[in-house]
This record gives C-alpha cells, structure tokens and sequence, in this order.
C-alpha cells in the first residue's frame, strides 16, 4: 500500500467508525421505486406552502394535483410553481375532489386544525406544519383525529428529519460531549413581520402572526421547532418555563413580542434559555447543547462540534473541516462523511445538498407512499406543540408556567 | 409622503430598495416582501449554494432526468427564449466546459437534463432580473405605486416616479456623465470589467475568453430579466450588434461615447441622456 493509499484507506476507516449509520442516499436524488406514486394537495399558499410546491417537484414519482387558498393571489402565485395542479378555494372543495391521496398542510397556524381532521377523516395521509396549532385543545384534537387515521400523519418538526441534526444527536447520545449541563437557542431575524396589502381585510388575515387573539408569538412559531430539537436530543421535555417579551424594535402599535426570552426547566436541573427577535440579525437561527467536554451548535443546513481542549481526540477529526468562531474552531459535521471522503470530496460536503424543508417532505413521502416509519408523529408533534404553546403563554403573562406532565402523555 | 429604504444581500451583491408612499408601515412591509422574495431566489438560483436548485440540478442533470418546479421551468423557457433572441450571445451554460452550449440543455414536462457531463447552468446573467420582475409583481399585488429596486446597480427597476420627477434618474458610469430616466421600466447593465474594474466576469459563449469589445452597454425595456440579459449579450457582441424585435431601446458606451442604437428605440425612446 503506498503512502497516498494509505492515508485515503485510514481517512476512510476513521470517518467510517464515526458515521457508519448514516443514510448512504444523501445527496444522490431520492425517487419513490418504479410503479408508485403519489398525489398531494397543498393546502395554504403561503411563503412556506410555496416553498413545499418546490420540494414536492424534485421528488420522481410525486405530483401536485391540486392547491388550495382562500386568498387567489397566493393562489394564483402557487399555481405557476405547480402548473399542473387544480386550483381550490376550500380544502372542502379540494377534498370533495377525492384526486389526492394526500395532504400537506401549510396554513397559518390557528387555521390547521379544520383541513388536518378533514383530511385526515378522508382517510389521506397528512403532513402538518409545526406547530400543530395555537391551541392546547386544537392540538389534541389533531393529536387524537390522528392516531385514528387509516392515513400516515407527520407532524412538521423537521430537526427529526434533517441529515445533519441527525448525526449530531447521534454524537451527543453516544457522549460526545460528555454530560449534557445547558441548553441554549435563538432566532434573530431583521423584520417588521408584517405583510402588505391594500385591502384591510385581507391585510388584517394575512397579518395574523402579530395578532394576539390568535398567534403564538416567536415563542410559538420559531420556539417550538428549535426547542423539538433539543427535547429530541435529550428525551426530556420541561417541567416549567418563565418568559418575558416586549415590544422593543416596531412600536407600530403591535402587542405581540417582538423581542422575547425564555427559561424552561427540565427534570434534574437541565436548562435552556430560548431567544428571539425581530430586532437584530446576528447568528441568526441556530440550537446550542453544551457538555462538559464540548458542546453542539445547529443552524439547520450546518453543524459543529466544538471540543474542550481536555476532550480526547477522535480519529475521525484529524481529517475533518474546520470552521473559526473568534477563538473557537468548530468541526464542520459532515452527514455523509464517509461516502465524500472515499470519494476525496469530503471538503464539498460541507452544508446539506437540500434544503432542510426538504428532508422533512421526502420522509411524509417515504411513509406515505411505501409505509416507511414516521419521522415525528402525532405524539412528538403534539408534546413540541405544547411546549411551544405554554412557552408563548409565559411570555405573554410574564408567569412562570408549570407543565402537568399528563400534557405529554400519549 | 414617506420614503422607506431597504437592503438585502443576495446574489453577491447588495439589493437595495426605496419606496415612496402615504403610509411608512405599510412600504416598510412591502420592502421586506420584496426583498424576501429576492433572497428565496438567490437561495434557490445561486450555483454557489450546495442547496440550491440549479446546483441539484448541476450535479445531477448530466446522468439523467432532474424534476424542477413550474417557476424554475419558467425561467428555463425564458431563456431558451433569450438564447434565441440573443443569437446565443446570452448563454446561462457559459460557465460549462468549453463547447458545451444552450443546445445541450433538453427540457420535458417538469423535468432537465443535459445531454453531457461538462454542462452546466449558470444564471448570473440573468437572475438578478428575473428576481426583480417578480418582485415587481409582489410590489404590484400589494399596492405599491412608486419604488426604486436595485441589485448591484446592475440591474434596476422603476414602478412610476417619484413625486413631481419625470422618472427616477439613474446615472451610468461615473457622476455627472451619461444617465437613464427610468419610469415604470427596467435597466441592465454590464461590462466586461465590472464595477470593480477587475477581469473581465462576461464571457463569450463558445471561447469562454473574456468580453471587452464595449465598455459599458445598458439597456431599457419592461422586463428587468430581458433587460439583463441583453445588456450581457451587447457586451458579448459590441459592434457587430443588429436591432432585434422586442427590445424597445438599446444603449452603448465606448469610452466617454455615447451611442444609441436607432434602429431599437421604441416606447422608452429617449431614456438615456447626456449631461
């Protein structure tokens, strides 16, 4: 074996102990087998409706047969990303149609609960964007109608279905870091979260998010997703949460938060402080585990690792990708290691080939189509619901709020 | 009157824009919109991104069928339609390995491939326009009636005036030199060396070697999209340029020369000004 050989064969058998789990297909494109397909209503033509119409498309062996909004703009809108599809302005309509066999739901959220049962009683399978709803009791009626269904039913958290998140609980679970002491994740983004229009009423439905009667806030529609992740990581959800929010960076009359923080209390003293504004943009969106030999930092389509310097080195990290963060260096979390690297490309890895939307349509697919397990089900979704939910409601009443477990039982 | 301005990085560039109305709240929301919408373009149109659509179908259009949405198959066929125009002097597969071409690109239903390994789609050329034609739209459906959007000052799109003006002024090259009165239009420009004065970033389908026949070349028409693309063939094609159908003005810049090029004027006839 010659020098080169040699280093290519241990890069290989290092990435390989580190990764053998992973998925062998990422990046090559996923198609459903020759024979099946499946047709898919997009209920709510939204920015992130329009988004899935994107993934839908890449998926051989799926079309978009019907769309549905009550708003013919956004109607009309979709219809150019799914040209082929029949245009409804009911879910009852595109139900009664019967040319679907299932349905994406990607409403606002306080509007998930009527076409996720319907569709659901229909006996089609359901993917429900996260979170499930703005109600405790909505949510559980979304919960209950699908653990009933004939139809698969996934709930839209989509760090359960992401590559990259994957191979890091896999690292965390295996005591990469060593004993998990805090939790940490944000969402900051510049943006008034308002949407134009020159119609009040219309303005007034699509404006929903900054809507106290109906809208859970950051806590709710960014809170819920990031803090699934780290709920998923750590197999615990929380006891008790305290929040506050203000109004700090659009004083337009709004009274929904525009910059919030959150504490949530886990069993045996775990900790996550959760933070989001409209206000500023630095780093983003991301979720942070910390560990007393390094911790974990997530951003959807890339990850790190960042060891303490008495952590012991893995064989895996002498050839990995490296990224500086001031005056820390985070190891580039490469979900399919081991097949770049034997391929020398391991450098191209860096960040998902898709986006982590994605992931989480392609896994509905996969279980409703050839009866793979689901990614997050009913009761995954309705726990992060949950949490997402009292978080908001703990911000909006500035009151610490403690969980009754039986809220993630099921 | 209220003027709001935003910016958004996207494209590798800056976008900016200003919108002019009653109500502060109202433009600042549909700034946003419209810059949102600019950046799930970039997002799904950079071959920089490893996430992006064109690059899923860079990596895997030369082995077989890659299914793309309605709006990514929009743009194939506006391309197709500004290969042909252009005479193949606007080219999205410029960047591929030498001789491969627009030709090579087949389309059916949904769904690209290339006909061979080296192809490969680039649409910098273009997509800052496409980008602001659908953010027009957006601006548009909400009501806006008067805004400036800018990507890189390359590409630029008027809806109305401003207040009391004639159109928007937009000066070409360096300040007090030739400039463009956009109303309600859009204007593309290119040149060999950038703005930044380095090597030349247009490049001549089928050599590959860098453009530098003309200095600068912009052009005004309806569609920021069109208007991109053909501001990058001018420059391709210099002087040896024939008037074309569709393209209501045409403009070039040799040194401190200016040139219009007669035979294209049309409905912005008279856009292009001298100090």
């Amino acid at each position: 074996m010659s020098a080169t050989d040699r280093r290519s064969f241990l890069k290989t058998a290092a990435l390989g102990a580190a990764a053998t789990w992973i998925q062998p297909e990422l990046g090559a494109l996923y198609a459903l087998p020759s024979g099946v397909a499946l047709r898919v209503g997009l209920v709510g033509c939204g920015r992130q409706g329009r988004a899935i119409l994107a993934e839908l498309a890449k998926i051989e062996g799926v079309s978009v047969t019907a769309i549905c909004d009550t708003d013919e703009r956004r109607l009309s809108s979709s219809a150019r990303r799914a040209p082929e599809a029949k245009a409804y302005a009911t879910h009852a309509e595109l139900l009664e149609a019967n040319d679907v066999d299932a349905v994406v739901v990607a409403t606002p959220t306080h509007l998930h609960v009527a076409p996720t049962v319907d569709a659901l009683k229909a006996g089609k399978h359901v993917y429900c964007e996260a979170p499930l709803a703005h109600t405790i009791e909505d949510a559980q009626t979304i919960a209950t109608a699908a653990r009933g269904a004939t139809g698969v039913f996934q709930a839209g958290f989509l760090g359960r279905s992401n590559p990259v998140y994957k191979l890091a609980r896999s690292f965390v679970r295996a005591g990469a870091i060593r004993d998990v002491i805090a939790m940490r994740a944000q969402y900051r983004k510049k943006t008034s979260w308002m949407t134009p229009s020159s119609d009040p009423a219309r303005e007034k439905a699509l404006n929903w998010k900054t809507d106290p009667a109906i809208s859970l806030g950051l806590a709710g529609e960014f809170g819920a997703q990031q803090l699934d992740v780290l709920q998923w990581f750590t197999g615990r959800y929380p006891e008790a949460i305290s929040g506050s929010g203000a109004v700090n960076a659009w004083a337009d009359g709004r009274e929904v938060a525009d910059t919030i923080s959150c504490t949530l209390e886990y069993p045996e003293g775990l900790r996550t402080t959760y933070e989001a504004t409209l206000g500023n943009s630095l780093g983003g969106t991301h979720e942070e585990i910390f560990g007393t030999m390094g911790a974990v930092r997530l951003a959807w389509t890339h990850g790190w690792m960042f060891k303490e310097a008495d952590s012991a080195t893995q064989g895996w990290e002498v050839y990995a990708n490296r990224q500086s963060f001031h005056n820390d260096e985070g190891i580039t979390l490469i979900a399919d290691a081991t097949k770049l690297a034997a391929q020398g490309k391991l450098k191209e890895g860096v960040g998902l080939p898709e986006p982590p939307i994605y992931y989480g349509i392609w896994d509905f697919v996969k279980s409703a189509a050839e009866g793979a397990d689901v990614a997050t089900g009913a009761t995954e979704g309705l726990r992060a619901t949950v949490v997402g939910i009292l978080a908001a409601q703990a911000v909006s009443t500035g009151e610490r709020v403690e969980i009754d477990p039986k809220l993630f039982e099921g | 009157m209220e003027t709001v301005r935003l910016a958004a990085q996207a494209m590798g560039t800056r976008f900016e824009a200003v919108l002019v109305g009653d109500d502060a709240g109202f433009l600042r929301a549909a700034a946003e919109e419209a810059l949102e919408l600019i950046e799930d373009e970039h997002a799904r149109l950079s071959r920089f991104e490893r996430d992006s659509v064109v690059s899923r179908v860079n990596r895997h259009a030369s082995s077989g069928w890659v299914g793309v949405d309605g709006d990514f198959d929009s743009l194939l066929s506006l391309c197709d339609e500004l290969v042909r125009a252009t005479g193949g002097a606007f080219d999205p597969t410029v960047t591929s390995e030498a001789g491969a071409c627009w030709e090579e690109v087949q389309r059916d239903s949904g769904r690209v491939r290339f006909l061979r390994e080296g192809v490969c789609l680039d649409f910098g050329a273009v997509a800052k326009g496409w980008a602001l034609d659908l953010a027009r739209e957006t601006l548009l459906e909400a009501g806006v009636e008067m805004a400036l959007l800018h990507g890189g000052t390359s590409s630029v799109l008027a809806l109305g005036a401003p207040p009391g003006e004639e159109g928007w002024r937009i000066a070409l090259g360096s300040e007090g030199g030739a400039s463009c009165l956009l109303k309600g239009a859009a204007l593309g420009v290119s040149a060999p060396d950038g703005e930044a004065g380095g090597e030349g970033h247009v490049l001549v389908p089928g050599s590959g070697a860098a453009a530098s026949e003309v200095s600068l070349a912009a052009v005004v028409c309806e569609s920021a999209a069109w208007a991109d693309a053909w501001s990058t063939a001018l420059v391709v094609l210099g002087e040896r340029l024939e008037p074309c159908n569709g393209m209501e003005t045409a403009f070039l810049l040799s040194g401190e020369a200016l040139d219009c090029s007669v035979g294209w004027r049309g409905d912005y006839a008279g856009a292009f000004r001298l100090p």
